[in-house]
């Protein structure tokens, strides 16, 4: 017999966390409302807009697009488990000191969508910034301070390159 | 031009609430949640034009966690508009809460809460609505046929809400001088501004008395009016407190849902926060579509002797801003042009409602006309620039029909620096001219006003100084993502002689805040930045009259943010000592500074914007290489993100150009337009190489000199494009988006930069 | 409404009409927009026996759970099977390759602006054929859904003459994979209940031969998440006669033969990019689609000579 809820395990921020879901249930429905972490923001819920980008076991993702249960037994990073004000990651640093950020809605996606290629290429090529980036949508910024911040934090990145120093 | 010294402004600089947005911690209305908050969700109309003939709410009653639905009389009656403009004749109102008779697709029918938010969404579309889908209309033709029935026959016979002819000069004398007159039809898409963060609001009106509301919000004091007028309530009883907000572009100049969820919270006795979908938020508000009839001539030298226009926007079924927008429009004319006649309609249709945007009818209007100064020159065989520039206004001269002088103008040295970098790019990569490839460069000018044209800007400010030299600094201004509460700490700051740090601001927060008109307008920087400063030197005045009543019978005198005292007593107090002096002195007092600034100017900034496209002969496809834009904005208060407003401008006038835009589906007779695959707007990888600087520049009126750049931002881009796009493949355009025409090929920017 | 996650194929259990999940990305926005109405969702991507990419026995073999990223980032497939790994690279956006299957790339629905709309939306339109109604909104005197098939990958795969692994019923089938997205397609037309119940396991490509080489192009107005508008997949310079398919202008992909034969020929770039034209105005089914007129369209159909650099 199928049951209407389960329980998924993930490693939420470096910390083993359980949660009853429903079948149905998103990634971001769990971050936002059971999780309560509220980074990963709502843009468009259709996977279209990029702002619920999180890294899934080191990859970004549309948490509005994917299942709970999906992400059953997988190691998930939010934007809240990158860097802290005193600490605050590379990326973080870089998008405040470029102007990167306006409204600030797009900006959890993106400094997660960056750190994913980061986390796997420290140093991309302009042309690898675009395509990793093209899943993210912003409305204020042209891109252009955003880009400019990907590669100011590639610069200083080094100690964060493949795994070492990252938080995990 | 004379230098100017400044600290704090004029310097590029990271924003307040940056670290708080970076971290993932700073509050947008959606991260809030209420003690006791349920969910309210909007039961909205299908169509583009019904009639509602009932309405039965028992199978959303099933719904498990249901808890109550308000219907259309349960509303308040009375028609009211949504602007976020202050009361003005042309605010005619015609809208209504919930409404049986819905004039186009997403009216507000019923509105219901529930215990989720997923319930919400089931339990609103468990209501059943039976409708007469009535035939609609949804272009400015059709509206004005002769037959076509009024759409609010309250407001006008007619679906002409507002005519308004403005003009100077004589059209038969500017004919007569011409020697060469162009005209054409020109026609724009309606836009939707696609802030990222989905609206919502949190109200809690659970005792039918007191209104609290958390709300993306640009103009934070009109709602709370409208809303305390809607209610029956005072306006110290609404409370209107905006959080972040996730953008705005002129969206939220308006109230969206406030009053349906008002409703729903007195009838539930509970909070509510009500989310848009995406679809919602596309049926929201449009950039006026436009439909515009344009001549200009000229004389053989070159002067423009005719400016000839109707205008005509597609304003939806609602009067909300239109007659602003056609307003706004009619004094936009950078040029002298001695005969002028504009001719101004806001029409009615059963499209999305239009209202503010980024530009405000200055879009609309410079499309067509950039157009036609190209071909213009073209014709007289003058070099582009130049032929605008000699016919543009100087300092001291007026707008055609506008009542101001402009007080400071840097246009020519915008376009000397739009063609120095020209050059360098040229010299880089020289245009290519071959069988199956053809590059070439088009420009725009453009301007815009610092604050409503009408002059309606009004803001307060309040400095409350600590005895650290610290100070409080509260205004109304409703900071959207633009980065106003950053300019408004700097130009505290600098008028202080105070680090940054030093300032903290709380701003948009109806009962801690002093009133602000709003945010619209590309107003902050120049009205709450007089503001600021008003309020900074009230201030220091404040504390030099007490240092005179501390220090009895001696003079003070500031110089340099230090206080020098003498007679009876010599000695010189810093800034921080005086503080600390006046707090704590037995004959001290609080040392609280208040400025108001009403509007008594609108100084103009300029842009000027060059575009390289490509055309391919083969493909019938175009692509864009590089885009330059240089403004004039006066002192810029924050170079940092007034090259954001830029960059940003830049990136939606691409949009705008290439594919933007809510599209009708005639099978439906609606909009298509409901998310971003259907509406698609520019990502990271498709924008040109983009260039942009701010020229020196200063004007009398503004606080450290600056002038506004939000809107101007965006304006010269499109009809830059075109103008590159027509003289890349030699085919004319009047209209958008280009992809109508042309085959859009992804810009490859690679690693050039 | 259920959810099960397997590990293991032989897990594979009869719920009531179950609902395979590769990764999920194109399904969740039609659950979200309420097109289709799945109640039970049986988790795939633990299954290690669809998680494979190998040549062996003369065959490239796809498992169906293969990312689309990983897809994209293999070297086997980007030395040896080009244009298969540039339609991945090429499919949405990253984050929906990082997650998105080729499986569920194949058994993708079609789309439609009348299909692919919202609740709200939809519900001032009788229900189409899709959503389990009795008309298609593109043509309305059409007996069947006109909707397009838009897979980039299958584009790919079809160029190098695919087939695929399937169980149905509880039998594991193979077949070519045109066939099976041609009997995908027309039960993609109806209402979710009338899906095919089959669970995709494995892709079997004919190893390239020496020589051959192969492209994919994609015409989309941005860099990427949009469909296609067009796209194309070459397959050409080996022994075998050179093969060219077209997607994203039909129910299902169409496989340009006449044009082929012509790039085979000595025909120039000119006469083959012609020949393009004229075939596909014989094998598309153009429908309306969002800001895209049926002029400029056509007018794509050249952009096959993206690929024409393949023949030299």
């Amino acid at each position: 017999m199928l049951e209407n809820n389960h329980t998924i395990h993930l490693t939420l921020n470096g910390e083993s966390r359980a949660f009853t879901v429903e079948p149905q249930e998103t990634l971001l429905h769990v971050l936002r409302e059971r999780a309560h972490l509220t980074g990963a923001k709502k843009g468009c819920d259709l996977g279209e807009c990029g702002a619920c980008t999180v890294i899934m076991d080191g990859r970004a993702v549309n948490s509005c697009c994917v299942f709970a249960m999906e992400a059953d037994g997988s190691t998930v990073e939010t934007i809240e488990g990158i860097g802290t004000a005193d600490q605050p990651h590379p990326l973080q640093q870089a998008f405040i000191d470029a102007g990167a950020i306006q409204c600030g809605y797009c900006t959890p996606g993106m400094i997660m969508a960056a750190k994913a290629l980061l986390d796997r290429d420290p140093h991309p090529t302009r042309e690898e910034i675009h395509a990793a980036m093209s899943g993210n949508l912003c409305r204020c910024t042209g891109y252009t301070k955003i880009e400019e911040a990907i590669v100011a934090a590639s610069r200083v990145i080094d100690q964060y390159a493949n795994g070492k120093g990252a938080q995990q | 031009m004379e230098q100017h010294h400044f600290d704090i402004v004029n310097h590029a600089t990271p924003r307040l609430e940056s670290m708080d947005k970076a971290l993932g911690r700073g509050k947008y209305t959606d991260d809030l949640v209420l003690p006791n908050m349920a969910y309210a969700a909007l039961v909205r109309c299908p169509y583009s034009h019904a009639k509602v003939l009932s309405i039965d709410v028992s199978e959303a009653e099933k719904v498990p966690g249901y808890l109550g639905c308000a219907l259309p009389e349960e509303a308040p009656q009375a028609y009211f508009n949504c602007s976020g403009n202050p009361p003005s004749p042309l605010l005619m109102a015609d809208e209504k809460v919930l409404t049986t008779e819905p004039l186009t697709i997403g009216d507000r029918v019923a509105v219901v809460a529930a215990e989720t938010e997923e319930a919400a969404r089931a339990a609103a579309e468990a209501v059943k609505v039976e409708y007469e889908n009535l035939a609609p209309i949804l272009d400015v033709k059709a509206a004005l046929a002769d037959n076509a029935p009024a759409m609010q026959p309250h407001l006008s016979d007619t679906n002409v809400v507002q005519r308004r002819e403005v003009s100077q000069g004589d059209v038969a004398v500017g004919e007569e001088k011409s020697d060469i007159i162009l005209e054409d039809h020109f026609v724009t898409p309606p836009m939707q501004h696609t802030m990222i963060e989905l609206t919502c609001c949190i109200c809690d009106f659970s005792d039918g008395k007191h209104m609290t509301i958390y709300s993306c919000s640009q103009t934070v004091f009109q709602e709370r009016r409208i809303l305390a007028e809607l209610f029956g309530l005072k306006e110290v009883d609404v409370h209107i407190i905006k959080p972040l907000v996730g953008a705005g572009f002129g969206a939220r100049q308006q109230l969206h849902a406030q009053h349906a969820a008002a409703l729903i919270s007195r009838k539930v006795g509970r909070p509510v926060k009500l989310l848009y979908s995406r679809e919602e938020d596309f049926y929201s508000v449009v950039r006026h579509a436009s439909d515009v009839d344009l001549r200009i001539g000229a004389d053989k030298n070159g002067k423009l002797q005719l400016f000839d226009t109707t205008f005509r926007l597609n304003a939806g079924p609602y009067t909300t801003h239109t007659p602003t927008v056609v307003a706004a429009a009619a004094r936009k004319l950078q040029y002298n042009v001695p005969n002028y006649s504009f001719v101004g309609l806001s029409v009615f249709t059963n499209h999305v409602t239009g209202g503010a945007f980024r530009g405000y009818g200055n879009t609309q209007l410079t499309f067509g006309r950039e157009i036609l100064m190209d071909r213009l020159a073209q014709k007289l065989d003058m070099d582009p620039v130049e032929f605008r520039l000699m016919n543009h206004v100087q300092v001291g001269e007026c707008f055609p029909c506008a009542s101001i002088p402009v007080s400071s103008n840097g246009i020519e040295d915008c376009a000397r620096r739009c063609q120095q970098i020209q050059k360098e790019i040229d010299e880089k990569e020289p245009l290519i001219d071959d069988d199956n490839i053809r590059q070439a460069w088009g420009i725009s000018f453009s301007c815009h006003g610092s604050g409503p044209s009408s002059k309606e800007g009004l803001s307060g400010a309040v400095v409350m100084l600590n005895a650290d030299a610290s100070v409080h600094l509260l205004v109304g201004s409703a900071d959207i993502g633009q980065g106003s509460e950053t300019m408004e700490s700097q130009i505290a700051a600098e008028c202080l002689g105070i680090p940054l740090s030093s300032v903290q601001i709380t701003a948009a927060d109806t009962s801690l805040t002093p009133y602000n008109t709003g945010t619209f307008g590309s107003s902050q920087t120049f009205i709450c930045g007089n503001a600021v400063k008003l309020a900074c030197d009230d201030l220091k005045k404040k504390m030099i009259e007490q240092l005179k009543v501390i220090y009895d019978g001696c003079t003070v005198k500031e110089k340099d943010h230090r206080y020098c005292i003498s007679g009876s007593e010599e000695l010189e107090l810093s800034f921080e000592d005086a503080a600390r002096k006046i707090l704590f002195d037995p004959k001290g007092s609080v040392p609280i500074g208040a400025g108001t600034y009403k509007a008594a100017a609108c100084p103009n900034p300029f842009s000027v914007c060059f575009v390289k496209a490509e055309y391919h002969k083969k493909l019938n496809a175009i692509r864009l290489m590089d885009i330059i834009e240089v403004v004039d904005v006066g002192t810029p208060i924050n170079r940092l993100t007034v090259a954001g407003q830029l960059e940003g401008g830049i990136a939606q006038g691409v949009g705008y150009a290439l594919y933007e835009r809510m599209e009708i589906n005639p099978r439906s007779r609606r909009t298509l337009s409901t998310d971003f695959l259907h509406y698609r707007i520019p990502q990271m990888g498709d924008m040109p190489r983009t260039y942009v600087d701010m020229v020196n520049s200063h004007d009398p009126y503004g606080p450290h000199g600056a002038k506004s750049v939000g809107e101007l931002a965006t304006v010269p881009v499109a009809p830059a494009i075109v103008n590159a796009v027509r003289r890349a493949s030699g085919i004319e355009i009047n209209s958008l988006p280009l992809c109508d025409k042309f085959a859009i090929l992804p810009t490859e920017r690679g690693n050039v930069k | 409404m259920s959810g099960q996650v397997l590990s293991s194929l032989h897990d594979v259990v009869s719920a009531e009409h179950p609902t395979y999940i590769g990764g999920g990305t194109d399904i969740m926005p039609l659950l979200k927009n309420e097109v289709r109405d799945d109640k039970d969702f049986v988790f795939l991507k633990k299954i290690p026996e669809l998680h494979v990419l190998e040549e062996k026995d003369g065959e490239l073999i796809i498992g169906a759970t293969m990312t689309l990223t990983e897809l994209a980032e293999s070297e086997l497939l980007n030395s040896r099977y080009a244009a298969i790994a540039q339609a991945a690279s090429l499919t949405a956006s990253p984050q929906i390759r990082n997650i998105a299957t080729v499986g569920g790339n194949i058994m993708q629905d079609r789309r439609c602006i009348y299909f692919n709309q919202p609740h709200l939306w939809r519900s001032g339109l009788a229900y189409c054929f899709k959503t389990g109604g009795s008309i298609c909104h593109q043509i309305p005197n059409s007996p069947v859904c006109r909707a397009i098939y838009y897979s980039d990958v299958a584009t790919a795969l079809i160029a190098y003459e695919a087939e695929v692994e399937y169980i149905e019923n509880g039998e594991t089938r193979r077949t070519d994979l045109m066939s099976l997205i041609e009997r995908h397609s027309v039960a993609n037309g109806l209402a979710c209940g009338e899906h095919l119940p089959i669970l995709v396991t494995r892709f079997f490509v004919p190893a390239a031969e020496e020589g051959e080489r192969s492209g994919f192009y994609k015409y989309a107005m941005r860099t990427t998440i949009d469909f296609p508008i067009i796209n194309f997949a070459l397959r050409c310079g080996g022994k075998r006669p050179a093969r060219l398919v077209a997607g994203a202008v039909a129910p299902h992909p169409v496989v340009m033969a006449e044009t082929a034969a012509k790039i085979d020929s000595d025909a120039t770039d000119d006469e083959v990019i012609a020949q393009a034209e004229d075939e596909l105005r014989k094998l598309a089914m153009p429908i309306k689609e969002a800001c895209m007129p049926p002029a400029i369209k056509r007018s794509l159909y050249r952009h096959v000579a993206m690929l024409l650099d393949l023949r030299k």
